[in-house]
Parts: structure tokens; sequence; C-alpha cells
């Protein structure tokens, strides 16, 4: 068993939170041929669980100084350290295929799937983990097979059964006008503000389409050019104007609405002049530094780098305390002409990160000042950020477990005893007091056949065969919505469409030829209603039949998309780091995984005005959005019911 | 209480705060914890949990040389620590640079054969590892008079357990509903000694773990013996089982109330075969065992200095293979 251990080639594929711990006990535990994957760099806010980092080292390589630091202790462990994205082509079936087994310690299910994929292609078992806060968990997913290639054992894989993801949808309409929650203000002042003034003028976000789509308002035209510093215009002067533009005006024109205002309080619009001009004798304001607006502030602030903190400048130190109306407004106007002052080759670049101080204390300010005009309760910058970043909470002791529980599910299969994998959950507390487990162990799954990855899934595809061409059913079906990155199509009649590399010039042209071609139309009998398109990714092995029923007229309104796809799907939205995932199993915690990096909350509905319109039409598109993947657009956002916060 | 945190310790343990709060941190780091017999891989384990968390002071007592056998697999110890060092001393280095907001310290000397209270009254917590039930029963009794919270940890082989004492414990519960004051809440814990002489007749075979019985069958010998025992100690260590199992049978016999059921009955050979073998003869440690184990326990220390989260009360189990962690109550509180 020690030799096995020691000439085992293991593949760990994260060196963060989990990845860390992983490794350390991989090493202590006699594996010495390790490789190491990972594309991150290391950050300060790493350091209370990634052990394996010193202050030292924020700026380098996690996978470099992973392996460098495990050396220290086991000098004899060959560990080849990769600093790259799993997804890169080099990456493949054959890569993976040098390893007795893949160890997953990653934070994003996107990055999880495709590594599935290829581990079912590869025929190399994977043994997956995720943790958050107290809950982890580690599940095994192989089919393994005996000399005559029968299989033998057989787990569901990653992709059976259904995963929930953390991201949350929030209707538009509620981020503009109705907000009653303090997430909604979050997402407001991120997604809607922060990018309007600093991010890029081209951009176009929910908060200048308001009246022009739905004719709200006072139906007066403008563009962007209204949140832009004019000419002349004084830093100071333009954040006093944008305050009253936004938290003044704009709440006033929302009142106006009145049918909005049926069944909720109405929001009061604030005033700046009367907000800064309350007695600084309220009781939570403490700070001494905070007494005269930002005339005070740039006095103070004439030590600090202007652009660095709007918090500093103020003397507002306590980042877990919340700040009462006046010192919201103060840091709004300070974070603004710091931003302008500062930073000006920003303004108009910027997008928001979540490690940026002053952007933070700026979301802070904005979507509190709109919290209190809407009278919903106000959040400290701590939680703030939390909130704004969708930061991921972690603790070393949950990803040491789970490090140890992989490692146990390894050797394991290394000493061929597939039948005694356990999935193993970590749970909060004893939940059930006759079983006394704080951790839970249960038999793996069995795989779905319904299952798209590893299943015989066929999915069913409605969408209008006469008007629609192949190019649109790959871009929109197969590659947005099923994750496919080159893929294949064939049809019964002998029709087939390939992309990817190995194909000649010429074939690339041909295929190429019939993309304009209508569905119906395709040589060999088409593709219309009835028949199946026998859909592959020879990238991730990943095959699926699509049995096509032909629909025409469609209301646009409720599926923009033009189409509907059904059966069994990989789950929603697969756009980010610091997905979660839950877990099958009797005792499954909410999932899990440890994230160290952005993230992001997809917020998706149908405007207002579709709203009123088409109150059933609403209800059929949230329910399809909800399966419906969205790639990630972090620089320009163009859908304009779609509002990512990442 | 206002926002003590420095930059540098709101920065680093800014994903923490998010986990469990800055109330909670920092009483973490107001607390002093001793770890000694570090050269385990388990006690390797909890110092680098604990210290990472943010403790106030973690001070390591082990004056074993830092390249000895027995510390195979404590991971803190550097392939070019110099060989003059001790294993505190080694360990401590590398949690120093782990978390160098941790005030860590390598003790001189080994762990004292007998107590000594006002060293032992220094600390909110002492973990022993590595060191016979002998002198376990000794120091728990000693922190139960200081009111030191008391862990011990013991991992071989494919096996492994902690015992927890926090004598009289308040807590507040981990999370409370919304809106909900938390309403706090005492756990009173047995003694060791307590613990380790619970009747067997009392315990339902069916639910019990296989090394609540092993353990205790070992602890008498160790607390007879004032050491651990080797292969040559097995058959002693079967007969002293089948001894303690026939006098369960024997009272739940003659037990008025009518006893408990057949199936829970202690059967002859209580411990399947190869538990207890492994157990006295797997000195070797295996990581992802102490991984584990040195993971729930940490959750464990830091509950008892924070008072926030019910506590394992006494036992727990967890070996690999089944991977069920199981905590078990034993003793009677007095």
């Amino acid at each position: 068993m020690k030799e096995k251990i020691k000439s085992a080639k293991v593949l760990c594929v994260g060196a963060g939170g989990i990845g860390c711990e992983l490794l350390k006990t991989l090493v202590l535990s006699g594996f010495e041929d390790i490789e190491l994957i990972d594309m991150d760099t290391i950050e300060t806010s790493n350091l209370n669980r990634q052990f394996l980092f010193r202050r030292k080292h924020v700026g380098e390589s996690k996978a470099k100084v992973a392996a460098d630091s495990v050396r220290a202790f086991r000098p004899n462990a060959k560990i080849v350290a990769h600093q790259g994205n799993v997804k890169e082509s080099k990456f493949d079936k054959e890569f993976f295929q040098k390893f007795l087994l893949v160890l997953n310690g990653l934070d994003n299910v996107e990055a999880r799937r495709h590594v599935n994929r290829l581990c079912l292609s590869a025929g190399i078992p994977l043994i997956e983990s995720g943790t958050e806060g107290y809950l982890g968990q580690v599940t095994v997913h192989y089919r393994l097979k005996n000399a005559a290639g029968e299989a033998t054992h057989v787990t569901e894989c990653f992709e059976c059964a259904p995963k929930q993801s953390r991201n949350k949808t929030y209707p538009v309409c509620t981020i503009r006008n109705t907000p009653d929650k303090p997430i909604h203000c979050i997402v407001w002042a991120k997604e809607l503000l922060f990018a309007r003034l600093f991010g890029r003028p081209d951009q176009v976000t929910d908060l200048d389409e308001n009246k022009n789509k739905e004719g709200e308002g006072d139906g007066k035209e403008e563009g962007p050019s209204v949140f832009l510093r004019q000419d002349g215009e004084s830093a100071d002067a333009y954040a006093a104007r944008i305050f009253k533009r936004v938290f003044t005006e704009d709440i006033e024109n929302v009142l106006k609405m009145e049918d909005l205002w049926k069944n909720r309080d109405p929001p009061t619009p604030l005033r700046l002049d009367s907000i800064l001009g309350q007695s600084s004798s309220a009781a939570s304001d403490t700070h001494g530094a905070a007494s005269n607006g930002t005339a005070a502030a740039h006095s103070n602030g004439g030590l600090q780098a202007a652009g660095d903190s709007a918090c500093k400048a103020l003397g507002l130190t306590d980042s877990h305390r919340v700040w009462n109306l006046r010192e919201n407004a103060q840091v709004f106007l300070e974070s603004i002409r710091q931003f302008l002052e500062g930073r000006p080759g920003e303004v108009g670049e910027a997008v928001f990160d979540k490690e940026d101080d002053l952007a933070v204390e700026f979301v802070t300010a904005a979507s509190n000042l709109r919290a209190a005009a809407y009278g919903i309760p106000q959040q400290s910058l701590f939680n703030a950020k939390g909130i704004a970043g969708n930061i991921i909470h972690a603790i070393a002791t949950t990803n040491a477990i789970v490090g140890g529980l992989i490692v146990i599910e390894a050797m394991k299969l290394l000493a061929g005893a597939p039948e005694h994998s356990k999935a193993t959950f970590i749970l909060k507390h004893i939940t059930n007091p006759k079983m006394k487990r704080l951790l839970n162990a249960v038999s793996p799954g069995e795989p779905s056949p319904k299952c798209a990855a590893c299943g015989t899934a066929r999915l069913e595809l409605v969408i209008d065969t006469h008007t629609t061409s192949l190019g649109q059913l790959i871009d929109k079906v197969l590659k947005k919505r099923l994750s496919l990155v080159e893929p294949t199509v064939r049809t019964d009649g002998g029709f087939e469409y390939e992309e990817g590399e190995g194909l000649d010039e010429d074939e690339v042209e041909a295929n190429r030829g019939r993309l304009p071609l209508m569905l119906d139309a395709l040589p060999g009998g088409g593709l219309g209603h009835g028949m199946t398109a026998h859909v592959e990714d020879q990238v991730q092995e990943f095959k699926v039949a699509i049995e096509i029923t032909h629909k025409d007229d469609w209301d646009e309104e409720a599926h923009p998309e033009g189409f509907i796809l059904g059966g069994s799907v990989p789950p929603s939205a697969p756009t980010a780091n610091g997905d979660t995932s839950v877990a099958a199993g009797p005792s499954a915690p909410a999932a899990v995984s440890d994230g160290d990096d952005d993230d992001l909350i997809i917020v998706e509905a149908p405007t207002l005005a579709q709203q009123q319109r088409d109150a059933k039409g609403k209800q059929k598109r949230e329910n399809e959005d909800e399966e419906a993947p969205r790639k990630r657009q972090r620089a320009v956002q163009q859908s304009d019911n779609v509002i990512e916060l990442d | 209480m206002g926002n003590d945190l420095t930059e540098a310790e709101a920065k680093v343990y800014d994903r923490q705060l998010r986990v469990w709060g800055l109330e909670l941190q920092k009483r973490l780091m107001a607390a002093r914890i001793l770890i000694a017999g570090c050269s385990s891989g388990v006690a390797a384990e909890v110092a680098k949990n604990i210290a990472l968390a943010g403790v106030g002071s973690l001070s390591l007592l082990d004056d074993a040389p830092c390249k000895s056998e027995a510390a195979a697999c404590n991971f803190l110890i550097s392939a070019d620590a110099d060989q003059a060092q001790s294993v505190a001393e080694a360990s401590a280095a590398t949690l120093h640079e782990m978390n160098p907001l941790v005030n860590i310290a390598a003790l001189p000397g080994g762990l004292p054969a007998i107590p000594d209270p006002e060293f032992l009254r220094g600390f909110e917590v002492v973990l022993i590892t590595s060191a016979p039930f002998s002198t376990l029963l000794q120091y728990d009794a000693a922190c139960r008079q200081l009111g030191v919270a008391f862990f011990t940890a013991s991992s071989r082989g494919s096996t492994s357990f902690f015992f927890a004492n926090l004598h009289s414990h308040e807590y507040t519960p981990l999370e409370t509903p919304a809106g909900v004051v938390p309403t706090k809440a005492i756990s009173a814990f047995p003694s060791l000694a307590s613990a380790l002489s619970q009747p067997w007749k009392t315990l339902r075979a069916r639910y019990t773990h296989k090394l609540v019985y092993v353990v205790r069958v070992c602890a008498d010998f160790e607390s007879h013996t004032g050491r651990f025992p080797t292969t040559e100690d097995l058959p002693a260590l079967q007969q002293r089982a089948r001894e303690l199992a026939a006098d369960a049978r024997a009272a739940a016999a003659a037990d008025a109330n009518g006893g408990p059921l057949p199936r829970d009955l202690i059967s002859e050979d209580v411990m399947p075969a190869g538990v207890l073998e492994e157990y006295v003869i797997g000195n070797a440690e295996l990581a992802p065992v102490n991984a584990v184990l040195g993971g729930v326990l940490a959750n464990e220390v830091l509950k008892a200095v924070s008072h926030k989260g019910e506590p394992v009360k006494n036992f727990f189990f967890f070996s690999l293979g089944d991977n069920v962690g199981l905590v078990e109550t034993l003793g009677e509180i007095v």
C-alpha cells in the first residue's frame, strides 16, 4: 500500500483553502507524485486558512508557493505546479489520463463541471469537495472497469444531482424602483450607480434606461451624460449634483408612479443640505472628524493620499459600526471627490473590486442612503463589503477536515476498495441525537440516467425549425446554454457539422457554409419536428441526444431566447467563482465551496413594463430564467433585464 | 465593545469574521492555550488551526528532539530545522511565520509528571497528547480544580478520538433565528475518571462506538502501569475486556427492572477482531485521520474559549473507513 501511494500520480485542482490542506495531507500520507493547478495569486485575506502562504507571498502564484512550502517539510515530494486555468486546452483529456486520481478543491461550479466532464472522458476517478463556514462535503465519482472493460463500480457523476446556485436573482424593477431589502440597495449602488459614475461611459446601465424604456417620469430624453462631470464642475459640486439627482429627484420621480405605492410604503426623498445640517450631537456620531461635511474631510484628508479611502479621511475607523445618515452622506461625497481627484485616470474605466476600499466605501454609503430613503435597514462597511463582494465565509478547520477526507477516499480507491467509498458531510452540530454524528457518511449516489454529462439523457428542444439556422442553434443552445466548447452535430439523416482542431481548411470552410441553413432544411431530411440531433463535444467528451419539437408563433416576451430546452439540463448559470453546490445525500449540508475570489449574483427578471403587461408571461419567463445559463459579462452590460453582481 | 482589531488583523481575519463575527474573534484573541506533547500529528493540526484562528497566545510544551521518529507526522517541523531544537521550538518557529499576530511560545522542558497548578492557571485551555492515561487523569483533575478546560486526543492507525472536559461551561448557541435573543445554556461535563469508569451495562452496545470499549481497556491498563500497552500486553487487554463484558452481563441479568434489551447486551467479544490490536500496535499516525480529528478538536477548543456553540460532550471518535465522526457522552456528573 505504501508503494502504491508513493507511485500514484494524482492531480490536485485548486491550491486555495481546501487545496493547501489537501496538499499537506497528501504528502504526509506518502504521496510523492503530484501535479497542482491553480490560476490565482495569493491575497492577504487568504492567510487565515491557506496556511502554506505567508504575508511575503502576497501577489505570488498559489500553485507555486504551495508546492514550495510543502517541500519545506517533505523535500522528497515531486510536485509540479501549474499556474493556469484548468479549462485551458493544454489540460485536455490526454493530460488528465496521466493521473490515477483527480482531486478537486475548487471554488466554482463551472470549473467543477468542466473537470467532471474531462474525468468522465478520461476515465479517471474524481474526488470532489467543498466547504463554506462550518459546513463541508467530500464526494467520489467514478466508473471503474475490469480488464474486460465491463463497469464494476459506478457512482453518480458530479452533474447527476442538481446543484443549487448560491446566486440569487432580483427583478430589475425592484432594484430600480421598489427595493425592500439591503441587497437590493447594494445591487443598485454597485451595478447601477458605481458603473454609471465610474465605469465605461458607453456601458448602459439600468439607471438611465428607466425613463426611456418605460415612458415613466417626466419623459425627457437624456443620455448618460447627465451622470458625467461637466466642464468646469468641481468635484464637490459634481458629487452634490449626483446626490441630488439620485437621492432627491429620482426618488421624487418614482413617487409619481402612484401604482407602486398602493400596497407599499413610499420612499422619502433625501435632501443633502438638511442631512449635512443635522446636529452632530446625534448619539451615534461620536467621531470628531465627521463634523462639517466635506470641508472637514478636506482638511483632515490632507495627510491621506486622495483616492485611497474616504473613511480614513473622515476618521470612520470602525468598519463594524453602521454609519448615521450624515456620515453616509459624507462618505458618499468624499468617495466621489477622491475618485475624481485622486484617481482621474480610472474614471470611465473602473470596474468594482471588493478589494478596492474606496469603491466599497462608495457602494456602502450609496446603498445606505438609498436604504434610508426606502426605510430599509442599513449596513456596516464590513457587511456591505461581504454582500457586494459576495464573499464566501471560510475557516481553516473545515478545510482541514475536508482535506483529510479527500485523502481517505483517495487511499480507498488506491487500495482497490471502491466498495468502501463514502460521500461524507461535515455537520455544524448533531442533528440526530440518536445517531450522535458530527461527520456523516453515506454510500455514493447512483448515476442518474437523466444526467446530460454521464447519462443517456435526452433533451427536448422546442424551437422554430423554419426560422432558426444551424448557426443560431450552435451559438444560443449548444455553446451558451450547454457550455460546450467545440460542438459536433449529427442527424439521423446523415447530416454532420463539426468544429475544432484537426479539420482541413476545406472542411472548416464546408462546415461554415452549413451554418446559415435553417434547421428543417439541413441536408439528409433536415432537423425538423420529431427529429433528433446528436450533439457532442470532443474535448469534454460530452454527448447528448436532443429531440426537436417545432413551434412557430413565439411570444418574445415570454421566451426572449426563442427556444425552450427541457429534459435533463445541466443546472443553471455556471458563471463565476464562488458558486456553490448542494450535494446529494440524506444529510447534505447546504452547499459549499471555499472560494477566495470575487463571486457573483445574477440578477434577472422582467422589466416593470413587461410585468404590468403580462403577468402570466412573467411567471413563465422567470421559471425559465432560472435554468438559463448566462455568460459572465464583466466589462459591458448589454442586456437590459439582467444585472450581474460581481 | 468597540472595534479593537488592527488593520492587519482585520485584513487577515476577514473571512472568518464573516463566519463567527467580531465579538467571538476578540474572545479568541484574549485566549491563552497550552498544547503539551506536540510531537503528534494531531497536535500539529490543532496548533495550526488555532494559530490561524488568531488566539491570543499559544504555548507549546515538548522537549523531544525535533528530528525524532515520534515527530514524523508533525508537518510544522521544517526539514531544515536545527537538529538541536526541540519539537516545541521547531513547531513554534513555523507557527510564528504562519500567523505573526499570535503570541507563540515554546516552553522549556517537558510535561511535569505531577501537575503544577501555578503553571496550569496561566491557561484557559490545556490540550495534552501523547501521554498515558495515568498522567491524563492527574491533569484532568488538576484542571478541574482550576476551572481550566482540558482536552486530550489520540490518533493511532485508522482510529482516533478526543476527550473534552469543560467542567461547567456556559455558552450561547452557534446560531439563533433572526430576531431571537440567544439564551445562555450550561453544559456540565463529567471528569475523565468518571467517564472512564462508566459501567458497560449502561452502554447500548448497538449504538456505542467500538472504540469506547478499546479506550476503556487501554485506560485501565495505562492508569495501573503508567505506560502505553504494547503488543505483549494484548492478551491482558483482551482478558480485561472479557471481564468487563462478563460483569456487564451479570449486572444486567441481576437488574430488577428488566434490564436492557437482548440486542443491547454486551457480548463477550465486545470489540471486533483487530480494532484493539490496531489501536495498540498502530502507533503510526495516519495524516488524514489527524487532519479530521485535529479539525474537529480545534473547533472545540475555539468553542471552549469563545463560549459560542454547543460543545462536544465528551468523547469524539473518528475512524478511517466508515468516515463517521461520532460523539459519545460518558461518565456521571458529580
